[in-house]
């Protein structure tokens, strides 16, 4: 229809013929410019990503490739295009991420897995556009997905796949990590790592972004992380911090959250619906940082 | 011989005195400011610059200057001929901070304070909560040691306050050439009879669309008819005319963080149908909302304010085309596909 319109107003110019299927061929070639412009522009129209054309490299921040129990555990994920073309790689959505993250325990029992892409999935679905050698980054909460409560050796396989029939592997990456006991000196050393940046607004200048570090703390299910969730609640109302408090359950943890229930601003709005709400996980790639 | 020594002595003390009463009596001295035997002095505490902010909006992840006037002081200089003038004081030091209101206050946030001088501090919002008032807070100190040598106490100044604003998101449109069907090939399984678009959108005032990191973009679809359970799930086989078969959450929430820039959207075939006639409607909203300190899940409440950018109908149906000859058709407001069967 627009392009109609175009050819219409084109053409009501034209007085003689000859002129006329000029300015008509003239027409017809800005249209097709335009229309090139306005997908070359608006990106996300590259090749389809085919097995082999991206590389992903899994890393876990670890000491060593050590965490005590109950640390929050974090992943990085890039995905690069390895390819001589452009390619779309599509990311899929909070419900079907099409990267796909699954713990093992030392036995080889998967203990814990992220949703599947569904390829006839009714819904919208982001992507991201790669040129050759640009990378796409995310930090994800292990943690969030599973407690590493017991000391062992997990192993972490992380697998982007494709949302079509059969969902194809287009690249994997493994990672092991070890469990130690529970060191409460540790865990308190890294919830404090994990937050010094937040308290002095300069997490975006670090390697972790905000809500990674957010993210981690929520994981957390030890008094550890009550003063930090507390900080978060005081100083912007954080919801899902007062939630994270109530997950930690703890006598300690209940009195916090009481005593910022009875607070009028809105840190206590944030406590008061935090004890009312249910505990489980409702968004579990949220939780991990899958946005 | 005693008291000739001692006469000695004061005699001395009196040339001395004399002496120094002769060349001048004061020692040299500064004062910060004027005091009531000081004439021909003016000082008074330092004269300290008040800060202001040029723009009249700011975003998070922008850099907000702040400028602000020289600073001046005047101190009281005692000469050694005991007679007074002004001298002005030349150095200082200026410290920054940026302030919340809150809880009905004022209050210093607990961040790494800005990096500024005397003629002015660079705020660099990105880590800072929007939807809050905020101001400058510039402490001008007159260092020790420096220059005239009258201490003043330390000025603070405040700016007007500004409010700090969320990205949001804007230029929501359907990308050119689409919608489409049929199509093949892409990253999405479409089946025959698919309905797909593209859309692309873009951020207020930003370079870079990571700057939309703290909000979620959804899709947020209801359907007409008949809805129970928990979570609630319609069931299409009540609608029209009972017979398409399929369920699905109601609402349906997708989404995720904002900063991709574009999304595909497809409406694919649902359930099973069979040859008898059916239909069943739907309601699909795309909307964004903003959080703090992370982008809001996809299923938050109305607490985020989500903001509605555009409203669909899509409407399904099963329908005898022909005697014998059945089709799927699929239609978004006035745009369609179709799949015939047998």
């Amino acid at each position: 229809m627009h392009s109609n319109k175009v050819l219409q107003g084109c053409g009501s110019r034209s007085r003689k013929h000859g002129r006329r299927a000029f300015r008509f061929t003239l027409c017809l070639f800005s249209i097709v410019g335009v229309l090139y412009l306005g997908t070359a522009w608006s990106g996300g129209d590259g090749v389809p990503t085919m097995p082999g054309d991206i590389a992903l490299r899994l890393t876990l921040f670890t000491q060593n490739g050590a965490i005590t129990a109950g640390e929050p555990l974090i992943a990085k994920i890039e995905l690069t295009n390895k390819s001589e073309k452009e390619v779309e790689l599509s990311l899929g959505n909070n419900r079907h991420p099409t990267t796909y993250m699954e713990v093992r325990s030392q036995n080889g029992q998967i203990v814990a897995c992220t949703p599947r892409p569904d390829p006839h999935a009714d819904e919208v679905a982001f992507g991201c556009t790669l040129k050759p050698g640009d990378s796409h980054t995310k930090f994800w909460v292990i943690s969030a997905l599973y407690q590493f409560k017991e000391p062992g050796v997990y192993t972490v396989r992380v697998q982007q796949l494709k949302p079509s029939e059969g969902l194809p592997v287009l690249a994997e990456d493994t990672a092991m990590v070890r469990v130690t006991p529970f060191d409460a000196a540790k865990l308190e050393a890294r919830c404090e790592e994990v937050f010094q940046p937040l308290r002095t607004g300069t997490s975006h200048r670090t390697d972790l972004p905000m809500a990674v570090r957010t993210k981690a703390l929520y994981s957390v299910r030890y008094e550890a992380a009550l003063p930090y969730l507390e900080w978060i609640a005081v100083e912007w109302d954080g919801q899902y911090a007062c939630l994270a408090m109530r997950r930690i359950a703890t006598e300690r943890a209940i009195s916090i959250l009481s005593s910022l229930a009875a607070r009028e601003d809105g840190s206590g709005k944030a406590a008061r619906n935090a004890l009312k709400m249910p505990l489980e996980i409702t968004d579990v790639m949220w939780e991990m940082n899958d946005y | 011989m005693k008291r000739r020594i001692a006469s000695i002595c004061l005699t001395t003390l009196m040339v001395i005195i004399s002496a120094g009463i002769a060349s001048g009596c004061c020692q040299e001295n500064w004062t910060a400011e004027k005091r009531d035997s000081h004439s021909g002095c003016t000082a008074g505490p330092i004269d300290a610059g008040v800060p202001s902010y040029a723009g009249s909006t700011l975003y998070r992840h922008h850099n907000a200057p702040y400028t602000k006037p020289d600073d001046s002081d005047v101190d009281c200089h005692r000469k050694t001929d005991c007679s007074y003038n002004d001298e002005s004081e030349t150095q200082f030091t200026c410290d920054w901070k940026i302030q919340v209101y809150s809880g009905g206050q004022w209050q210093d946030c607990e961040y790494q304070a800005i990096s500024g001088d005397c003629t002015g501090a660079n705020w660099d919002t990105t880590g800072y909560k929007p939807g809050l008032e905020y101001r400058a807070k510039s402490f001008t100190n007159d260092t020790s040691g420096d220059g005239p040598y009258g201490d003043d106490a330390g000025v603070y100044h405040y700016s007007g306050s500004v409010q700090l604003k969320a990205p949001e998101v804007t230029h929501y449109t359907k990308r050119a050439g689409w919608p489409q069907c049929d199509i093949n090939g892409l990253t999405l399984a479409f089946k025959d009879g698919a309905l797909a678009y593209r859309y692309d959108w873009d951020c207020s005032c930003c370079k870079d669309l990571e700057h939309l990191d703290k909000v979620t973009i959804r899709e947020n679809v209801t359907y007409d008819g008949y809805t129970s359970g928990t979570p609630p799930m319609h069931d299409s086989s009540h609608d029209g005319s009972n017979c398409f078969t399929n369920q699905i959450e109601d609402p349906t929430l997708r989404g995720k963080v904002a900063t991709s820039g574009w999304w595909s959207d497809t409406h694919e075939m649902l359930g099973v149908f069979g040859v008898w006639a059916s239909y069943c409607q739907g309601s699909q909203l795309y909307q964004w909302a903003s959080g703090w300190p992370e982008a809001p899940p996809v299923n938050g409440g109305d607490e985020f304010g989500w903001t509605t950018i555009e409203e669909h109908t899509i409407r399904r149906y099963v329908e005898e085309y022909q005697s014998g000859h059945w089709r799927y058709r699929i239609m978004k407001d006035n745009d369609g596909c179709t799949h015939n069967y047998n």
